[in-house]
């Protein structure tokens, strides 16, 4: 058995070339692919909704290249195996149960693995069914046609691929990252592997903890700034005139509900519907509109910044323009918030603690949230804080005095 | 043999539906059950027979749609402003007709019909300026000078995105 050959270039002479062999741009050729059972493996779909990893296989007669889905699964795939015991160094490893917990989060919900091997395909299916690795696809790369795009087949004469462990990331291009490349007898890449996805974790919780933060500040300043268009420049509360054209007697909707027409009606009481039905004249406008319909008109508005752009409409509109925005930060909050790391039952509040896999990480109906979906909340609650705090920035201080 | 029910226009005119369509409006589906097998007529003195009329149609061209969206569904629905072909056609009305049209669903609480007519209006508010918003709802500009010229400096980085 030659395992040396599972050792990438660095740990031979080419040492200087190490660096380059686990930088080298790569990007994954096709965005579907055909399991060795006949599936259909969406690439690029995948990429989206997980960390990708690809675990290249030397060949399948490699007895080193299994070992490395035997630790994950110790690690933390599976639940009914916690001690590894090394078939070349017969070290023992046992998981310590809270490593577990998180690396469970880590490998069975933030990632999603692909195995590609050179043939044949009998052989592959042996090794998933024998590790086991059932829930994974394994790709058989028959013609290392897969090895050569991404720059990991041994040498054009050679059938054999450079075991490594590799990172799809999303997007349009598909570009591949080294995690770790080689393998041998007691080193099989899972720290690298385990540490990689960790800090992409934290990063994220971290970006996360801060966009709560921010939010919290932001949701302030809007609450102070309706609180200042309230009121005139006089400082009478604005209770009645709503931007309604003047010489409209609106419809008053039946709802129970406060409309912006009810409230628009300054100087006598408004017709009952009957009376408003039965007169030609009387118009329907968009002020017959109860406040909470145009609330849900402009809460439809695709981003923030279309919210701030109507704002100026009126001072009705500029008022539900604040209170929309306020209404999506604390509902983008209440979707990110609850799935942040906490500590003795509290959400962690300085980025820089989340860095800690014995915290407590919440799951959503039942279920760990995976990264990407947390990534996707943090990235929509990031950029609305972003805008809200640019519309600030836009108002200045000399701004907020002249209407104080 | 489908059971029918008797609406009521406020302007007196009588529609007769089929029930199960009927129970597409969360109110009237709430009164059929109040009052049992009642033949009488249910008013709807907030809805006239025009809209009614649109209304109905609308009911009678969505009468297989499932009734409620789950969760999942409705977390990322909600600032998405795509509006069915079909729906779409059927909401090309003058502006008047419109608001009755949202002001009746809401009253009859018609969620789906509702949003679509929220979204009708949101589809003609986005991209536009304030003025422009002005002159197509017919709305007033009731900022003072002062202060317009204070809203137009802290939004002129949002024009300029």
């Amino acid at each position: 058995m030659d395992v040396s050959l599972c050792l990438p270039p660095s740990s031979s002479t080419m040492a200087g070339h190490f660096q380059t062999f686990t930088s080298t741009p790569r990007t994954f050729p096709k965005s579907v692919l055909r399991d060795i059972n006949g599936n259909q493996v969406d690439v690029a779909s995948l990429a989206e909704q997980y960390q990708l990893i690809v675990i290249t296989l030397k060949a399948s007669w490699c007895p080193v290249c299994p070992e490395l889905l035997k630790i994950l699964n110790v690690s933390g795939l599976r639940d009914d195996q916690d001690v590894y015991v090394d078939r070349f160094t017969h070290e023992t490893t046992r998981m310590n149960p809270d490593t577990k917990k998180f690396n469970r989060l880590l490998l069975r919900h933030d990632a999603y693995f692909l195995i590609i091997c050179p043939g044949p395909e009998s052989e592959l299916a042996r090794i998933q069914r024998s590790v086991p690795f059932l829930s994974y696809p394994f790709i058989c790369d028959t013609d290392l046609s897969l090895a050569s795009d991404i720059r990991l087949r041994m040498s054009s004469d050679s059938d054999e691929i450079w075991p490594a462990i590799l990172h799809i990331r999303p997007g349009g291009d598909l570009s591949v990252r080294a995690i770790w490349i080689g393998r041998v007898p007691g080193s099989y890449g899972q720290d690298a592997l385990i540490e990689d996805l960790s800090t992409e974790r934290f990063f994220v919780e971290s970006r996360g903890v801060n966009a709560v933060r921010d939010a919290k500040q932001a949701l302030h300043r809007l609450k102070r700034r309706a609180k200042k268009w309230e009121r005139r420049p006089g400082g009478d509360v604005i209770t009645h005139d709503m931007g309604l054209p003047h010489d409209t007697i609106p419809f008053s909707p039946p709802s129970t509900s406060t409309s912006t027409s009810a409230i628009a009606s300054t100087s006598s009481t408004p017709p009952s519907p009957t009376a408003i039905l039965t007169t030609p004249t009387t118009q329907t406008t968009i002020h017959s509109l109860p406040t909470e319909l145009l609330f849900q008109i402009l809460s439809c508005l695709p981003t923030a910044l279309d919210t701030i752009r109507v704002a100026g409409t009126s001072r009705a509109w500029y008022l539900l323009a604040c209170s929309v925005l306020s209404s999506q930060l604390r509902e983008l909050v209440a979707r990110v918030s609850p799935l942040l790391p906490k500590r003795d039952g509290n959400p962690v509040t300085v980025a820089q603690e989340v860095a800690n896999t014995s915290l407590e990480r919440p799951e959503e109906g039942g279920r760990p949230c995976g990264i990407r979906k947390l990534e996707a909340r943090v990235l929509k609650l990031d950029e609305t804080v972003g805008i809200v705090a640019k519309w600030d920035k836009g108002l200045g201080r000399r701004g907020g005095r002249e209407l104080g | 043999m489908t059971t029918k029910v008797t609406l009521t226009s406020s302007d007196n005119e009588n529609f007769s539906v089929n029930k199960e369509i009927t129970k597409r409006s969360i109110l009237i589906k709430n009164m059929l059950e109040d009052v049992g097998k009642s033949d009488t007529p249910i008013p709807l003195p907030n809805v006239n027979s025009k809209v009614l009329r649109k209304v109905i149609e609308w009911c009678e061209y969505h009468c297989m749609d499932p009734l409620a969206p789950t969760n999942e569904n409705t977390e990322n629905q909600k600032q998405n402003t795509d509006i069915e072909d079909w729906d779409q056609k059927f909401i090309e009305v003058d502006q008047e007709t419109l608001f009755k049209i949202i002001l009746a669903t809401n009253y009859l609480n018609i969620k789906p019909l509702l949003d679509i007519g929220c979204k009708t209006i949101t589809n003609m508010i986005k991209g536009k300026s304030p003025e422009e918003i002005y002159k197509t709802f017919n709305i007033v500009n009731n900022f003072t000078p002062k202060e317009e010229a204070q809203i137009r400096k802290e939004n002129k980085w949002a024009e300029d995105q």
